[in-house]
């Protein structure tokens, strides 16, 4: 099994494909989930070391998702995305204590360096 | 058989009918016949009796004529004498011979000298050749024997019949006293003798015969048969007692021709009487056969009468009227029990023969008849009784009982009185009265209209409400077709839901427009009913209506309002359909960036691969936008035809992310593809997207919040669009597992302004509103609970295949200008 470094879980699939486009020019290996359960298959699999999270999903929603992954692996490095910011920072604030959260449309390059930053280990997990 | 027994019998009885008549008429006819015979043979034999008296008499007449001749001539002068006996004819005998044939018609004479020996024989007046005593036939001795003999005290004379040359004569001899002289005196000499003699048959022939007393008088010989036709014989005796012939005779006959006589008008009578025996026998015959067959059928309509009057008599008892009858002289002698009950008169006071007076004075006296004075008001029941002819009229009793009386005059010169006990009838009638009056003007006042008409929608009744409303007289409307004034826009809708009333759907709910006279528009809801007739046909459509102009306005108000808040939502769901292809356009874009500043102008078919994503993405979010745009355009009236699985999808895709932000799982079974309908496409969307939202609340309300620890769904609603071929009607069900509705609200659930939410929230659309959107589009909207929630159906009949292009083509043309 190769090694995958993040999965990306979004069910629309063109925003997926950008970001997989843009994380194999960054020399990134990724798996793509288009819903929830798909993302938690992959997680329990390919142990990632970071997750992109759609928060708003089919069947099984990006914050069900997040939480089931959390109860996994507390060190869980998760980066939630939506276009409804507020909703997701009051949430995170509250009680979900995510990783990082990113506003769609998503800032590629700003969610590039992080990326990086990330996987070298330069940011504390 | 029967009927030739029948004829026997009626022949004989005919026979033994007509038997007395026949035996009167013999009796008759042999009595008169009898009678005429018997006095014709007694009259016969009186005859017969006088002819041979007559016979006898004159055979006495001629003797007697005789003998006086001889006595006459014996007083004859003596010198005549002498010559007489002279044996020479001579004067003397001359004169002689001529007096008795001339004188005394004597036609023979014989001059007989003693010892018998004949001197002289005369015939006609002339002395003849002398005759031989040989000539005269028995008895002439024993004759002059007797002259000899006195007679009666006369002597020399006797009478007698002699046969003289075979012919019968009468004779009488007599002696001729010569002078004595030459004799010795007192010595009797043996005298000389005259003999007269007369041909006995024309004698008696020239005297009886002329007379009608006999006929056919002849004298025929000892020894010869008698004639044929002679009745009567009288023996000739010779004086020796020689039988010399017999003499006969035909006596009239006056009975015979009596009989001839009497004998025709006898019959004649006779027959006459027959006649009219027969014709009284005919005639009492038919008499016979009319009473006979009378007393047959009275014998019958006595039986049947019988039978009637047992018949009667049940029927008489089994009625609900009391019956009377009353005779001539007004006595009862006829009731049956009701009489008693109905009137109410004691047991005791009815028998036979009761007089209506008591009848009338006991009832007056009851109070009956009101508070007059009882003996006035009995004689004016009884002038009401004896008043002929038939009629009604009703009375009331004492205890406020109402009797429906007729009286019936009876040929016989009676009265038949039925009672009737009508009280309830007429309480009835006045509670009817009461309530009709109070209909009228419930009718009437009420602002509910009220319309009744013919299968054919001709007016047969507006009531005044419904006349006010159209602003036009109640005549304008009466017997018109089509007599209410639809707005255009809504008639061929109207005009098809009325077809629709049917037998086994016998009602509609409808709401259009109607043009009022001054030119507004006038929203009216109907309730039609059909009547039906036994036939199970519609024999008549009421309708029950109300003005919902105003109603309609703030409908059409909070219509608009529940618009604007669906459109909040749809805008919500909007925003995230719009926020995908944004979000994959800005990657899009600072991909192509990102490649431009590391690659340059290698980059350039990455590039532009990237700028088609972008366009893509572009024209992705254009659809949503128009989609919106049309959304927000819903109202137009335009009905068009449209594939209902695509309505369907767009109204799955415009809710499907706010259901999945509150959690609730969204299954969606729609084919690929379905049958049209003609209707508003953005209407049904908003109502499929309203019961979606609705089946949201229920599910928010009745499922526990989202928790962390419990995953999956809270819930579930299910949206599915059937389409089977050969049915009439589309159908979309949805379906949540919301809990359900209760079942006290499911029948009020589409009324106006029925909510169970609480005030402000959840501005979806009313349900009335959806419901009506649907009818409009000649659609219906079921709802019932299915197993942990509440399912709402929507049918939407197919459209006709014909046409179908035109129609939508133009529609969508119209729809967007």
């Amino acid at each position: 099994m190769t090694e995958v470094a993040v999965v990306i879980a979004d069910d629309d699939e063109s925003q997926r494909r950008e970001i997989a486009e843009f994380l194999d020019r960054l020399g990134v290996t990724h798996a793509e989930a288009s819903d929830g359960g798909e993302a938690k298959r992959l997680f329990q699999e390919v142990h990632p070391k970071i997750v992109l999270l759609d928060m708003n999903m089919p069947k099984i929603d990006g914050v069900e998702a997040f939480r089931w992954m959390r109860a996994q692996d507390s060190r869980a490095k998760i980066i939630l995305m939506s276009g409804y910011m507020n909703r997701v920072r009051e949430a995170n604030e509250s009680e979900l204590g995510a990783f990082a959260v990113v506003e769609k449309p998503i800032p590629l390059r700003t969610l590039g360096q992080f990326i990086k930053n990330v996987l070298s280990g330069r940011v504390p997990a | 058989m029967a009927q030739s027994d029948g004829t026997d019998k009626r022949q004989e009885s005919n026979a033994r009918f007509f038997a007395p008549f026949m035996g009167l008429f013999v009796l008759f006819v042999a009595v008169s016949g009898g009678l005429l015979l018997y006095s014709a043979w007694l009259q016969n034999e009186l005859a017969r009796e006088q002819a041979a008296v007559a016979v006898e008499r004159e055979l006495e007449a001629v003797r007697t004529g005789l003998s006086s001749v001889a006595v006459e001539y014996s007083m004859w002068n003596p010198t005549g004498l002498r010559e007489l006996v002279a044996p020479e004819p001579n004067r003397a005998k001359q004169r002689l011979a001529l007096w008795l044939y001339q004188k005394h018609g004597v036609p023979v004479a014989f001059v007989v000298a003693p010892g018998g020996r004949v001197l002289s024989v005369f015939r006609a007046g002339e002395q003849i050749a002398t005759l031989g005593a040989q000539d005269i036939d028995g008895g002439l001795p024993r004759l002059l024997e007797t002259v000899g003999e006195a007679e009666e005290g006369v002597a020399g004379r006797a009478a007698g019949l002699l046969s003289v040359q075979g012919e019968v004569h009468a004779v009488a001899a007599s002696v001729l006293n010569t002078p004595t002289d030459e004799r010795t005196p007192g010595v009797p000499e043996d005298p000389f003798y005259l003999l007269l003699g007369l041909p006995l048959e024309p004698a008696l022939g020239d005297e009886l015969v002329p007379v009608p007393l006999l006929s056919e008088l002849q004298v025929v010989a000892a020894d010869a048969p008698l004639p044929d036709r002679v009745s009567d014989a009288r023996p000739l005796v010779a004086p020796d007692g020689s039988l010399l012939g017999r003499l006969t005779w035909q006596p009239a006959r006056p009975g015979d021709s009596l009989v001839l006589t009497l004998g025709i008008p006898l019959v004649v009578v006779l027959l006459l009487v027959g006649a009219v025996l027969w014709w009284m026998a005919r005639r009492l015959k038919s008499a016979h056969a009319v009473i006979a067959e009378r007393a047959d059928a009275l014998a019958k309509a006595n039986e049947e009468l019988v039978a009637n009057a047992g018949m009667l008599e049940v029927v008489f008892d089994a009625i609900d009227h009391g019956v009377s009858v009353l005779d001539r002289d007004l006595r009862l002698i006829g009731w049956n029990d009701n009489f008693r009950r109905v009137v109410g008169y004691p047991r005791s006071l009815l028998h036979s023969g009761v007089e209506a007076v008591e009848l009338l004075h006991y009832r007056a006296m009851r109070g009956d008849f009101g508070d007059r004075d009882p003996a006035a008001t009995v004689e004016s029941e009884l002038k009401r009784l004896r008043f002929s002819g038939s009629y009604n009229f009703e009375e009331t009793t004492a205890d406020g009982t109402v009797l429906e009386v007729r009286q019936h005059e009876l040929e016989t010169g009676g009265v038949v009185r039925t009672y009737l006990d009508i009280t309830e009838r007429r309480r009835a009638e006045a509670l009817l009265q009461a309530s009709e009056a109070r209909y009228r003007a419930v009718v009437e006042n009420q602002r509910e209209f009220i319309v009744r008409m013919m299968p054919d929608r001709t007016c047969t009744f507006v009531n005044e409400a419904m006349c006010r409303f159209l602003q036009r007289r109640r005549e304008e409307l009466i017997g018109q077709r089509g007599f209410e004034p639809i707005a255009p826009l809504d008639r061929a809708a109207v005009e098809a839901q009325f077809s629709g009333i049917t037998p086994d759907n016998p009602t509609l709910t409808i709401a259009y427009r109607v043009d009022k006279a001054d030119g507004e528009l006038g929203w009216v809801e109907w309730t039609y009913r059909a009547i039906l007739d036994e036939n199970r046909e519609v024999a008549e459509i009421q309708g029950v209506g109300r003005d919902i102009s105003e109603l309609r306005a703030a409908q059409e108000q909070a219509l608009h309002l529940a618009k604007l808040a669906s459109l909040g939502q749809v805008v919500a769901g909007l925003a995230h359909e719009i926020a995908q292809p944004l979000n994959a356009l800005s990657m899009a874009a600072e991909n192509a960036l990102m490649a431009y500043d590391t690659d340059g102008e290698e980059a350039i078919g990455y590039m532009h691969d990237k700028l088609e994503t972008v366009r893509l993405q572009g024209e992705r979010m254009a659809k949503i936008v128009d989609h919106l745009r049309r959304f927000n355009r819903a109202d137009l009236p335009g009905m068009e035809q449209v594939e209902l699985a695509h309505v369907v999808r767009s109204a799955l895709m415009l809710s499907k992310n706010q259901i999945a932000l509150d959690k609730i799982e969204l299954v969606a079974e729609v084919p690929e593809s379905s049958r049209r309908i003609r209707g508003r496409p953005f209407e049904i969307e908003q109502v499929i997207l309203n019961f979606i939202t609705n089946a949201r609340d229920a599910i928010a309300e009745h499922a526990p919040p989202a928790d962390p620890d419990r995953p999956g769904p809270r819930g579930q609603i299910r949206v599915e669009l059937i389409d089977r071929p050969g049915r009439a009607n589309l159908r979309i069900r949805i379906s949540d597992s919301g809990g359900g509705i209760p079942e006290a609200h499911l029948s009020r659930i589409f009324d106006p302004f029925f909510t169970t939410k609480e005030l402000g929230k959840g501005m979806g659309l009313g349900l009335s509103i959806c419901y009506r959107a649907i009818a409009g589009m000649g659609g219906h909207i079921n709802v019932w609970n299915v197993e942990g929630g509440a399912q709402f159906e929507i049918l939407l009949p197919a459209a006709e295949d014909d046409a179908i292009e035109g129609v939508a083509q133009a529609s969508a043309e119209g729809a967007s200008p």
